[in-house]
């Protein structure tokens, strides 16, 4: 292996540093892993933050070392800050600095007082991005209540209200993790009266308590989802409406095109008239479409939905004669 | 053995370090961190003298790998000849939150930072909160920061805009900026319909660097709240709703309404509707769970659209 620049010695101990300090401590084979040197190689490297030497004022040669401990198990870790980082006077790169303040506003929402700390931080991160970034994070009511259950190893008792059901049905649930993704809150949970953990929001629990079961959350290996797998819910409805009318539509669904305006019908012109397919998730959402329609828009399929749509109506219509 | 420049470095940073309350001069640089002066006991360097000279370029040149390397910048003190630490960016305390917040959310779609930057290496295996930011954010943040004018493909059409801001609403991020053909007219767009082409940038510059002043009457908050009902435009009216038990949540999360009755299957509840068709779409989406009772007009305009569509409308 090529001998290291001096950069690349530095670019070595940054990272392996930010580890340490980060991480609390690591095995040196895995930090060298990292940075792609050996472990022999990176013990090298290290040697000078591990041993710092200055003369005092009595011009006595001073060994300073415990900012950063390589023990006989060879595990970095450090002791009593990075004291490198504590030096450092250049704000963090643009991308860093984003990426800090997006973590530290979530964080901020989140936490039940103050953080004196986070919130200078966040504001010199805001001052030096120098945009103005708006952020609205709003934790559901009831996440304390299922945080501090999980954190006990206690069940909780919800009321809760499934997509597109009408009422809400009382479940005992065991929370293997509790986690926010796309702006919104889950837990992924056991029903003790099922055998497989589900993933259930947070903001559908119209009640929660900490129940009586107590049990001990396991690994939960699958780690949060990249993404839900919905595709058996997707619902397609064709339907010939006046372009600007979808912009009405509830979200979310998706708009496929099947004919340009003025010519679904060949012959005829029908300014401003598109055929569209609409893709919603869930029979709800469906419903919500087809509700939404102006009246005069056309569904075309699926052909069962005509009538259902005008059944919809007609049931809401009854709360109202 | 003379010190490695990587030791000789990191000494002198430990070294002024030690010093930071008194600042050091460069005879005690030279004197005290090994790898400045072959003898280290000798007399002191004589201003100007080849010795002074190679010491002092040296030591510049080290605290310029300082500054480059660990962002560690060093101020010299005219009057006083010494050599002194400049303030941190971030306290110990402040990066140690940092740092947790870091390992607490996950985010997706952002660069990545420089390597072995804050929050760089945490373990975010553990992290309760994954956030997406939209790739989109980075090159309007860049504009926003240089106060540049962009110009960007939305939906099919050209547009220019003096970006002032970005910000997320319902889970969807958006830019607010001014519309420069339309008298700086605040606009906002959503950043998952402007065009990323195959090849080459997405925004591309439509002025010059620091051309871009943000009003004073813009207000993020406002900006960023794209609820038809704040700002619509329709003759004002308090609706009152009565709402089944079990969707009061949501119904309340949906239009910020105000509960003002409870009873042991409903409740009621109030809001201010500036948008009469979009409260009509996002009322029906509550089905039966939601029913309109106050006043007459907007019951008239549910009542209607329901007659007309259960009455077979396009069928």
């Amino acid at each position: 292996m090529a001998a290291l620049t001096h950069a690349q010695r530095f670019a070595v101990l940054r990272e392996v540093l930010a580890i340490a300090e980060e991480r609390g401590s690591v095995p040196l084979a895995d930090a060298a892993d990292e940075v792609g040197l050996t472990t022999e190689k990176l013990r090298a490297v290290l040697e000078p933050v591990l041993f710092l030497e200055f003369r005092d004022e009595e011009g006595e040669l001073v060994s300073l070392s415990g900012a950063f401990l390589l023990d006989e198990h060879d595990r970095l870790s450090v002791d009593s800050g990075h004291w490198l980082r504590d030096l450092t006077v250049t704000p963090p790169d643009r991308d860093t600095a984003l990426r800090l303040l997006v973590a530290a506003t979530h964080v901020r929402a989140l936490v039940p007082t103050p953080v004196p700390d986070l919130d200078r931080a966040a504001g010199k991160l805001q001052r030096h991005l120098q945009v103005i970034l708006r952020m609205p994070v709003a934790p559901p009511p009831l996440l304390d209540v299922v945080q501090s259950a999980h954190a006990r190893g206690r069940s909780i008792v919800v009321r809760y209200l499934s997509d597109g059901q009408d009422e809400a049905r009382t479940r005992e649930l065991l929370v293997w993790r509790v986690f926010a993704q796309w702006g919104r809150w889950y837990v992924r949970a056991r029903d003790v009266t099922e055998s497989e953990a589900k993933f259930f929001r947070i903001d559908r629990m119209l009640e929660a308590t900490v129940g009586d079961t107590a049990f001990d959350p396991p690994d939960d290996a699958e780690g949060i989802p990249e993404w839900f797998d919905l595709s058996a819910n997707l619902r397609t409805l064709r339907i010939r409406v006046a372009a600007r009318a979808l912009e009405r539509l509830p979200s979310p669904h998706r708009i496929e095109p099947v004919a340009e305006p003025g010519v679904t019908e060949p012959g005829t012109v029908e300014a401003d008239v598109v055929e569209v397919d609409v893709i919603v998730s869930g029979d709800r959402h469906r419903d919500h479409v087809l509700l939404s329609l102006p009246p005069e828009a056309e569904v075309l399929a699926p052909p069962e939905a005509v009538e259902h749509r005008r059944a919809l109506a007609a049931r809401m219509l009854a709360a109202y004669e | 053995m003379p010190p490695s420049p990587t030791e000789r470095i990191l000494n002198l940073a430990a070294f002024l370090n030690d010093r930071r309350r008194a600042g050091v001069t460069l005879d005690e640089i030279a004197r005290s961190v090994p790898g400045y002066r072959d003898d280290a006991d000798g007399t002191d360097l004589v201003p100007q003298s080849p010795e002074w000279e190679a010491v002092r370029r040296k030591v510049r040149r080290d605290f310029a790998s300082l500054q480059d390397e660990w962002g560690i910048t060093v101020t010299y003190v005219e009057e006083q000849h010494r050599y002194r630490l400049d303030r941190a960016f971030f306290t110990p305390g402040e990066r140690k939150v940092l740092i947790a917040a870091a390992s607490a959310v996950a985010i997706d779609g952002l660069d990545d930072g420089r390597p072995g930057a804050i929050g760089s290496k945490v373990d975010d295996q553990a992290a309760q909160i994954v956030v997406a930011v939209h790739a989109l954010v980075d090159d309007f943040r860049d504009a926003i920061a240089d106060a540049v004018p962009v110009r960007f493909d939305y939906d099919g059409a050209v547009r220019v805009l003096e970006p002032w801001a970005l910000g997320v609403w319902r889970n969807r991020w958006y830019v607010a900026g001014g519309d420069p053909t339309r008298d700086l007219d605040m606009r906002r767009f959503r950043l998952d319909r402007v065009r990323v082409p195959p090849t080459g940038p997405a925004l591309t510059p439509a002025g010059a660097p620091g051309s871009v002043v943000r009003p004073d009457w813009f207000d993020e908050a406002r900006a960023f709240d794209l609820d038809p009902n704040s700002w619509g435009h329709d003759p004002e009216l308090e609706a009152r709703v009565r709402v089944a038990l079990d969707h009061v949540p949501a119904f309340v999360d949906e239009f910020g309404a105000t509960v003002v009755e409870r009873g042991p299957d409903h409740a009621v509840v109030v809001l201010t509707v500036r948008h009469h068709e979009s409260f009509l779409v996002r009322v029906l989406g509550f089905r039966g769970h939601a029913v309109v009772e106050a006043p007459p007009v907007l019951v008239d305009l549910v009542r209607d659209h329901l007659r007309a569509v259960a009455a077979g409308g396009g069928a």
